[in-house]
């Protein structure tokens, strides 16, 4: 009975995570006039002339009741660090830009606050139609929303070049983003390369080195560990630039295949920022709190379970990745939390000194996403040990374990390191 | 047999407690920011 109903719960919960994605899918077209009113304001009225770019002409009507052209309004998006930002850009007959106004974003809203209050959007007014707005060459980017600053720039030129090319007859080509391969790219690639040599040839030390490297470069120094915010924009299909953000797909399709392959818990265990940290403070204040039966520790370690739903659903429904992002990382990491963030991270660092891995084991979406991806895995390996023991016509063929086991496995793991070393 | 809780497991219960409410809060307070 008891059964019945965990399927039928499990069962809801699924239809409910794939109509919430779906839903997460789909396009919402704003009311965009009182932005075209704000960018243009001198405009009476617009008269939709094209669809992609969306593009208006913006109209005053005479003394003689003429209607005449003033200049156009065009919208267009590209996806910066946690989602798209759709802009809608003014232009008079000149071709300059008369005003831009951010209509709608799925970024991280901290981002966009930064980028607001730093006056960001008044570098475009002004501008040719025609200037490839680079970053650091034509406008300044936001220190500390690098991804932001980009992506408004980026569906700027783009709405703007098109009325170029479309209305004005000029030729004018959109700028292809150089491949961006910098210090940053190394560093990622290097720490990701040392961690697969670290965990095949079982080096204790080279674990140590990746780890406080990984804690001083991918996390204080570039603030980009994984976060449940960025697998919420993989589901969600907000694929950043390549060129831009290599790190992003490093991370977010290297480390997976690499989980795959290797069939380990590589980026908990050895890449993970955050649990750098959160090892470092168990040294440090022993680690060694035995709180409690591993029956409660067990219904504890499922809470995440709850809560990574819960945030993953509030994402779909709101249409923002970053809503998911409810780890203390962007707190620690770039200083950038709000409200009770504040308080999430220091209750969890100072848990930390005395409970091995406090956030990893009980909180962190991270043993789930893992436990998502071992799992075919094991299955897959199942299948191929029972056809390797078919063909050596053994008797009895050993079945395929449960994966009940990946996480319990993953949190003995967690204190293994702990007590070995 | 009933089994006893220890101060150190209502110690745990209650900061686990109190971080996932936390937690709970700060999706709440970033769905405001949203919204």
């Amino acid at each position: 009975m008891k059964n019945s109903a965990n399927k039928i719960i499990v069962f809801a919960a699924t239809v409910v995570f794939l109509l919430t994605l779906g839903f997460s899918w789909t396009h919402t077209d704003h009311d965009m006039i009182p932005f075209m009113n704000k960018v243009f304001p001198k405009a009476q009225s617009f008269q939709k002339i094209a669809s992609s770019p969306v593009l208006y002409e913006g109209k005053i009507k005479e003394q003689n009741g003429k209607e005449e052209k003033i200049g156009y309004v065009v919208i267009e998006q590209a996806v910066a660090y946690g989602g798209p930002i759709k802009m809608v850009t003014g232009i008079d007959l000149q071709g300059k830009i008369v005003g831009t106004v951010i209509a709608a974003h799925k970024d991280t809203p901290s981002f966009i606050d930064r980028v607001i209050d730093q006056k960001y959007l008044e570098q475009f007014i002004g501008k040719d139609i025609t200037d490839p707005l680079s970053i650091d060459k034509d406008i300044d980017r936001i220190s500390g929303a690098t991804f932001s600053s980009r992506g408004i720039a980026k569906a700027i030129s783009q709405g703007s070049h098109a009325v170029a090319r479309e209305q004005f007859g000029l030729d004018v080509k959109d700028e292809v983003q150089p491949f961006k391969f910098g210090p940053k790219e190394i560093t990622v690639i290097a720490l990701v390369i040392l961690m697969v040599i670290g965990v095949t040839f079982k080096q204790k030390k080279l674990r140590w080195v990746v780890l406080i490297g990984s804690l001083v470069f991918i996390g204080f120094q570039y603030n980009t560990p994984i976060s449940l915010a960025n697998i919420a924009a993989l589901l969600m299909g907000n694929f950043p630039s390549i060129r831009e953000n290599l790190v992003w797909y490093i991370l977010l399709i290297g480390i997976p295949m690499i989980t795959f392959i290797i069939g380990k818990n590589v980026y908990c265990f050895c890449l993970c920022p955050f649990g750098a940290l959160q090892e470092i403070t168990a040294k440090v204040g022993g680690g060694k709190f035995k709180c409690c039966n591993k029956a409660i520790e067990a219904k504890a370690a499922k809470l995440r379970y709850i809560l990574i739903y819960l945030a993953l659903i509030g994402a779909f429904l709101t249409k923002t990745p970053s809503f998911a992002g409810y780890e203390p990382f962007a707190t620690l990491f770039g200083r950038q939390g709000f409200g009770i963030q504040w308080l999430i991270l220091p209750v969890v660092i100072f848990s930390s000194f005395f409970i091995s891995r406090f956030w990893c084991r009980f909180f962190c979406p991270g043993l789930i996403i893992n436990e998502i991806i071992l799992r075919p895995r094991k299955y897959i390996m199942g299948i191929l040990e029972k056809g390797i023991y078919k063909k050596a016509k053994l008797k009895k063929v050993q079945g395929i374990k449960g994966t009940e086991g990946i996480e319990a496995r993953s949190a003995n793991e967690l204190n293994k390191i702990e007590v070995k070393e | 047999m009933k089994s006893k809780l220890s101060i150190g497991d209502l110690v745990f219960i209650i900061l686990i407690s109190a971080v996932a409410i936390m937690i709970v809060i700060s999706v709440w307070q970033a769905f405001q920011v949203i919204s």
